[in-house]
Order: structure tokens, then sequence, then C-alpha cells
């Protein structure tokens, strides 16, 4: 089938519900016979703009194909078509692209959101499959969408297995995507497709990083899955505080910070709740107080412990003189009598500070540790691919050209906390005064 | 040979407007160009390639595609005449500002005839969309007095400039377009053209932003020449229809604001009673402005910064009213009174601020005197945010007598005042330290700072930017990526 043919066929997909029966049938033979008889593709990994729309195309085939089958399947029901579009599904499943920004979906799942569409398009009363559920954009404020008996009965005609199959091989293909792992954690859980460790081994990741997504944690609505996420969290404390932080603010800024409330309260007034409340948090917003004290207590004894290059200065001391150094810098007109002279001084300051190769690689350490509290969920870190790594050591080590100037500041902090002092997370701040608050209310 | 619109309307090309991205257009438009047996089937391919072009992007892809077209165009040897007939109907399929630039390339690469090709420069100019591709083709003109005549009447146009973006108001791409038009005349030497641009000008000195910076490139005179009172007739008409026409969808705020934005020099213009009506609205404006923050504010911290503002910008608002006049001499002290009643809180801004205007000067020592009471921790944290703020290093003596005192030996609300500014994180860190976010990345982009003449020195200036190369007898770096070097390669 040449691509113009393909291309009426999806063309022609829009006027089906002037179709007959046999027209369906024979479409929906035409397309599933097509789309098993073209050569297996394994796993794609091939950013070919062209394999891209191959891939898309197929999709779109597989539309057509569902929509037919949605009319045939209302007439009569018969195993065989069932079967036949499983197995398309199980084929089409295997081709994924790795680089979904040439296309023109950014949807990686969307072979699974193409039968919905076709579902939809089908009888949206019937399966109305929520845009908010398969259409990128929208995704993010409502994926609690939580589906019918019909969307449920027309996703499981796909298979438990296949579903299961798919999930998995989603997840394995894309391990960085929380938006992904989202959306799987939802559809396995609704589905009923796997156990409650499985489906909370994908929330593990995302719900520490829902600060800089906007996120939903959805599937606190299910107790299991809720308790596995306090004591998660707790655990977490140790290993990745400011993550479990982020969480915290993230969920008790809709009670307590009133410049947010706007966001949570749209929620509110859907009866969507999908934040947990303050009775669920007690016992994880208890854990972070008994460590709050002590954390606070070491921030404050670091100040004033000696420097690490001279014990008779403090770490207060040093960091004033590094933000000195950092305002004398910038006034490069009356400090300076050109760039070069003022690069050989920022250069001198900084190797005063770095020379010592010690002090150098505990430094960088300490680069890569605040980097990595940075990092979205919980990557791992990769130093050689960390383009804000290579900068920071590209400064030390290389001359710094006048068009990277702004990055010194980012140096500079890194300074001053490293020689100077930690400073308490704007976070523990918020959170340590809302805490305060409610305990005092 | 067809019209465009029949061949549009054609089975053939509805089964073409199937086909999605380069590929397949390119596969279906080989097959085709196999079947062509004469001109005006080759015709016919053209226009319909040159129709899909919207659906199939930019850049290289278009590139591409043109390639085979102008490639079909040469084996047949088509007339350049007709193709020149397409415009502009083929610019009307245009769906992007960036359509016309393929287009106009399009038709740059295959009207070879000097005659044809000046025919269409005619043709495309009064049509073509995007600012950048008209100045091309402005640019493209072989008489330059066809080229003035063009921006003449383009800039004289009721919609001038608006017609490439429509009328996205408070933002300055205009003028900046304007002024590398009027660079590229002056170059010409059609030094007509900048006395034409004085309706964009007065529409963008009201509506727009920096219309008085280029005037004062040239100077007013020599920018206007003879419309000068036409200028100076549109620009009053267009401020007082701002100041006083009622708009549903903006507050008072709009009025207040524009008030004070229409600060162009109105000095040099003639005296008339259009003027004296337009000096009037406004002062009354920014008056009531001004009053407006007296009744609105509960902090008189801000509503130092705000009146202070105006004082600065316009003192004949604050002196020439006396409610706004004695308010205004008060601050330092109504803060006096908030401050011994702990309403307010005095960061190294608001101290600077009260310091620097000698208006203040009697009232700000009643204020330090009544801070030195506060504790000696206190003034030393107030002295040192002072210091920082005017890049003095002296706050690090200061730092080193706040730890002599000791954390512990602090007042329990001047212990909390410690915390905020040196350890607790706000928007990422202490407030003391708050510049060190941005103290490199302001000389960034533009960035710069005064001299001692008071004269603004640019960072990327100063420095050479691009130019600026490491010195010979610097010390010599290692080729290798630090990230490499195994000792350090351990680390990770």
């Amino acid at each position: 089938m040449d691509y113009i043919k393909q291309r009426k066929i999806i063309d022609e997909t829009k006027d089906f519900q002037s179709f007959d029966y046999e027209c369906h049938r024979s479409r929906f033979d035409e397309i599933t016979s097509y789309l098993l008889s073209i050569p297996a593709k394994s796993i794609v990994i091939d950013d070919n703009y062209n394999e891209d729309k191959r891939i898309l195309l197929n999709r779109e085939l597989f539309y057509a194909a569902t929509i037919s089958f949605c009319f045939t399947n209302q007439k009569s029901s018969d195993e065989y078509s069932s079967s036949l579009l499983q197995e398309t599904f199980q084929k089409l499943s295997n081709e994924n692209w790795p680089n979904y920004v040439s296309v023109d979906s950014y949807d990686t799942l969307n072979l699974l959101h193409y039968y919905m569409r076709a579902f939809r398009a089908f009888d949206h009363k019937k399966f109305p499959f929520h845009y908010a559920t398969i259409a990128y954009e929208t995704r993010r404020d409502g994926s609690n969408e939580i589906f019918n008996d019909n969307e449920i009965n027309a996703l499981l005609m796909l298979g438990k297995d296949n579903l299961l199959a798919y999930c998995r091989s989603q997840r394995k293909l894309n391990p960085k995507d929380k938006w992904i792992h989202h959306e799987l954690a939802e559809i396995m859980y609704q589905l009923d497709l796997a156990n409650t460790d499985e489906i909370f081994d994908l929330c593990r990741g995302y719900i520490l990083d829902m600060d800089s997504t906007n996120m939903t944690f959805d599937l606190a609505r299910d107790d299991a899955i809720n308790a596995k996420a306090i004591d998660f969290l707790i655990k977490s404390l140790e290993t990745h505080l400011p993550k479990v932080e982020n969480f915290l603010v993230h969920h008790m800024e809709g009670i307590h910070d009133e410049d947010k409330d706007w966001f949570h309260s749209r929620y509110r007034r859907l009866g969507r709740t999908t934040y947990l409340g303050q009775d669920q948090l007690e016992s994880l917003c208890s854990a972070y107080m008994a460590g709050a004290r002590n954390r606070n207590n070491l921030l404050l004894k670091q100040m004033f412990m000696p420097s690490i290059l001279d014990d008779n200065k403090t770490r207060f001391e040093t960091a004033m003189e590094i933000f000195a150094a950092q305002l004398r810098f910038s006034r490069f007109t009356s400090e300076f009598k050109n760039y070069s002279e003022m690069e050989a001084t920022i250069k001198k300051f900084i190797h005063s500070y770095l020379n010592d190769f010690g002090v150098r690689i505990k430094f960088l350490q300490h680069v890569r540790e605040q980097l990595e509290m940075r990092m979205e969920s919980l990557k791992t870190f990769k130093p050689e691919d960390n383009y804000d790594l290579k900068k920071i050591i590209n400064l030390i080590d290389k001359p710094i050209y006048p068009e990277d100037i702004g990055q010194l500041d980012e140096l500079f902090k890194y300074m001053l906390t490293f020689f100077g002092y930690e400073f308490k997370s704007e976070n523990a701040v918020k959170l340590e005064k809302w805490l305060a608050d409610e305990k005092t209310n | 040979m067809k019209s465009i619109k029949n061949i549009l309307k054609s089975p053939g090309y509805k089964e073409f407007s199937l086909a999605q991205g380069e590929q397949e257009h390119l596969d279906y438009f080989t097959a085709m160009r196999e079947g062509i047996v004469n001109q005006e089937d080759a015709y016919t391919l053209i226009i319909m390639g040159l129709a899909r072009k919207t659906h199939i992007g930019y850049g290289y892809e278009i590139k591409n595609f043109f390639k085979h077209l102008i490639e079909v165009i040469n084996a047949h040897k088509l007339d350049q005449k007709i193709i020149l007939s397409w415009v502009p109907e083929i610019f009307d399929q245009a769906r992007y500002a960036g359509d016309h630039g393929d287009f106009h390339d399009f038709f740059t690469q295959v009207l070879t005839d000097k005659k044809i090709y000046q025919d269409y420069l005619h043709a495309v100019e009064p049509r073509i969309f995007s600012w950048e591709e008209w100045f091309k083709v402005i640019k493209a003109f072989s008489s330059s007095k066809d080229a003035e005549q063009a921006m003449i009447k383009q800039f004289l146009s009721d919609d001038h400039l608006e017609r490439f973006q429509g009328s996205i108001y408070d933002t300055e791409w205009r003028i900046h377009f304007l002024k590398r038009v009027l660079e590229y005349c002056d170059k010409q030497k059609l030094l007509n053209i900048k006395n034409a641009c004085w309706k964009i000008l007065a529409d963008e000195a009201v509506y727009g932003m920096n219309a008085e910076w280029l005037i004062n490139n040239y100077g007013y005179e020599d920018m206007m020449g003879t419309n000068k009172d036409k200028f100076e007739k549109r620009y009053l008409s267009n401020a007082l229809t701002c100041l006083t026409k009622k708009r549903g969808l903006f507050g008072d705020d709009y009025y207040y604001r524009k008030a004070w934005e229409l600060d162009f020099d109105t000095s040099v213009f003639k005296k008339t009673r259009k003027l004296k009506k337009f000096l009037k609205i406004r002062h009354q404006l920014r008056e009531t402005d001004g009053l407006r923050i007296i009744e609105d504010s509960d902090n008189p911290v801000e509503m130092m910064h705000s009146l202070h503002k105006i004082y600065q910008l316009d003192s004949g608002v604050i002196n020439g009213n006396k409610e706004l006049s004695k308010t205004f001499s008060e601050i330092p002290k109504t803060i006096l009174i908030g401050l011994k009643e702990n309403n307010i809180k005095l960061e190294a801004d608001d101290l600077i601020l009260l310091k620097k205007e000698p208006l203040w000067a009697k009232g700000i020592k009643d204020i330090d005197s009544y801070l030195a009471s506060q504790g000696k921790e206190i003034s030393l944290m107030q002295n040192m945010q002072i210091l920082a703020k005017n890049y003095d290093s002296g706050f690090i003596n200061l730092a080193k007598q706040l730890q002599d005192i000791g954390f512990d030996n602090f007042e329990a609300e001047n212990k909390n005042e410690f915390l905020d500014q040196f350890l607790n994180a706000d928007f990422y860190i202490p407030k003391f330290f708050d510049e060190s976010n941005y103290i490199f990345s302001n000389l960034d982009w533009d960035g710069g700072m005064s001299d001692n003449n008071g004269d603004w020195i640019g960072f990327d200036e100063w420095s050479g930017r691009y130019d600026w190369e490491p010195g010979t007898n610097r010390m010599e770096e290692s080729d290798q990526e630090p990230i490499d070097n195994p000792d350090q390669g351990d680390l990770f």
C-alpha cells in the first residue's frame, strides 16, 4: 500500500459515519492486514525523521482501523477481529522513537491515545476519554480523570497482558520521563493491571519532583499507595531532604500560601483534591520537624567554625570576603584598566581558594552535590554529561571570556556555600514557619 | 495556462494535498514530474508545489523542495513573465510571515531576467507581509528613486509600520527597525526619508517605547524637517486621546501609567492651546496618582519609594499640591512612628534613599538615633547592608564586630534578623547576599555601570566581548578537558 493510498484511507475516516458495515469490515481487514504484513520493526532506536513519520502514519492507520472495529463490533462482536486488533496493537507498540521532538506529537504514549481517540470519535458520550487524559497540552491539569466502565471495557479489549506489556515497555523505553510514569501508574491502577508495589515503584520518582512540574499525586486516593508514599518520604528525609521539602511545600502551599491558593483552589472547586491533606501529612511533618532543630543548630554552628583555608578566620568572615570580592569585581570601570586585568584578578582570586588539589576536589564534590539536589527526580548524576558542572570547571581552569562573565555568579555562589557556610533553604524556612504556625493554632 | 484557482480546486491537487511532510510531497512530485507531457502540465505542477509549501515547512526542507521545482522550470523552459503573473495570488497562500520570505526567495531565484525581476519587486512590495522581507525588497530595487518613493509612501500611509505586525504596542521593534532602515537610507543618500517618519514617530511616542531615542539620534529639527508642525499636532492629538478616551478594558491605572510615560520633551513644541491642554490634563492625572498613593498606602516605606519616584520625575507635582508636599516632607517622621510601633522594617535600600534625599536630612537623624538605641547588632547589620549596596567592603570589619558580640548575646528579635539576613534563604540566598545572584549576570547582555563622571559604560564594549583573547604571557592552560583528567575523574 503506497503512502497516497494510506493517506486516502486516513482522510476518508472523517466520513466514517456514512460507511456501511461491509465498508467498515473491508477497511478494517485491509488496514490490519497491511499493518501486520509490513516488516516487523524491533524497538526502533532511530531518530530518522522519515522513520518517525512512518511510525505516526501507522498509528493514524491504527486509529482508522479502530474506528471501523468499533462500528463492526457494535453490530456483532467477533473474536477474530478482536485478536487481529490486539495483534496489531502489540506489533505497533514495539515501534517507538527516542527523539520525539521531530514528530508532530510530543506524546510518546500516543499509540494508546490513538486508540482512545478512535473510541471517542466513534461515540464521545459513551467513550468520553477526556482530553485531559490524552492531550499532551492539558494532561497535567487533570490526569486524575477516572475512566468510566465503557472506557475500561474498551481499553481491556486490547487484552490485559498486552496492556501490561505495553506499560512496562514504555517505562523501560522512557526511564527518565516522569510524565509518562505518572500516566502509566494511573492506567495500571485504573485497569488493575499490576499490584501496588509495581504501581508505587512508578510513583517513587515523580513524587519527589512535584515542585517543578505542578504534577499532582493522584494515586494518593488509594490508601495503600498513600501509606507507601509517606513511608518512602520519611525514609527519604535522610537521603533526599531537599526533594522531600519540595514535596511538602508543594502540598502545604495550598493551605498556607495565599499567592498559590488560586492554583489549589481550582482543584478543590473541581472536587479533585489530589493533594494530601494536613492529617495525612502529619507523620511526615513530625518526622521532618524532629530533624529540623538539629539541622538548624548545625547550620548556625557551621557559620562560626574556622575557615577551611585559615584557622584564624571563621566561615562567616570568609563568606563576607568572597561576597566583597564579587562586588568589587563587578565595578569594572573603577577597579580595572581593561578586561585582561579584570580577568587575571578574578582568576588569581579563584586560584587563591582552589590552589590546593585536595580542596579543589572537595569543592567540586560540593558543586556536584548541589547540582544533584537541583536535578529532576532521582536520576543518576553523570558528571561528564552535566553542562553546569563543566561550566564551573572551565571557569576555574580556562580563560574567562567576557561572554561567559555571567556564569561567575554561579561559581561564587558555590564558593560562598563551600568556603563560607551552607544556607538554610527557602523551602525549609517556609515549612518551619508554616508548621510552627500550625502548632500554635 | 489554467488559472491558479482552478488548479487548486482540481482532484489532482486534492490528492497531492494528502501528502504530509517533505518526503511524501517529494515522492508525489517526482511521480507527477515523470508524467509531464507539455508546459501546461509543468506550470500546473509548479503551482501545486508552491501552494503546498506552507504545509511542508520552512528552512532547509523548503529550500530542498524548491530546488526540485526550479529544476522543472529550467527543464521545461517556463516563461518568466507567466511566473511573474502568479504574484500576488501565490503570496495569498501564505499562512505565516515566514512564508512570504520563502516565496520571495523562490521568485528571486527563478526570475533571472533583470527587467522582469524589477517588475516583480514593484508588484510584491505593497503586499509582502514581513518587515524583514519588505526591507529586502526595498534594497533590491535597482532605482534608488523607486526605493525612496516606496518607503515614503509606506511611512506616510495610515498603517505605516503596523502593516507588518499589527498594532502591538509597548514593544520596541518598530523603532529599532526604523533605525536600521534610516541607517541604510543615510548610506544611500536618501536623506528625505527621515522627514517622512513623523507620523510613525508621533504614534510611537505615545503608544510605543523608544521614539524619542531615535529622534535624539538625529536631533529634533533634523529629523522632522518641514514636518515639525505635523508631528506636534499628531503627537498631541494621540496623547490627548490616550489620556482622555474611555477604554472599556482599561482601568484607571492605565491613564495614570500613561500620564507618566508621556514624557516627550515638549519644551521644543510650538506654544499652542492644544499643548497647554495636554500639559494640564497630564498634570492633573499625575497629581491624582500621587494622592491615590497616599490614600491607598498602608505602608510608609512603600509610600516613600512611590512618592520619591514622582518627585524625581516631576517635582512640580509634589511641590504644587499642599497635601502631597506635606506628606512627602514628613515621610521620615511617619517612618519613625512605624518603627517605634514595630509595624515596619527598614531594608538597606530604604535607608539609602532616606539618607540621599536632602529634604529629609533632619528626619533621618532621628531615625538613626532610634536605630542606634535598638542594640548594637541591629545598627551593625544595617550599616553592613548599606555598605554592601554601595560596593564598599567595609562591611567585612562590621561582620567581625558582629561576630565578636556573639550570636548568643543578641537580643531575641535581633537574632531573628541576623538569621534572616545571613542564614535563611529568600529566593535561593539570604537577603544580605541577594545581589550575589546576579551581580555578574547583570554585566552580560547590555549590562554595565556608570563611571566616575556618571557616563554609562557598557560591559560589552569595555571588555571587547567577542574580540577579547587571553594574553600570551598568562598561565598556559592544559588543552585537555579537566573533566577527562584521570585524577579528577576519580572524583566521580
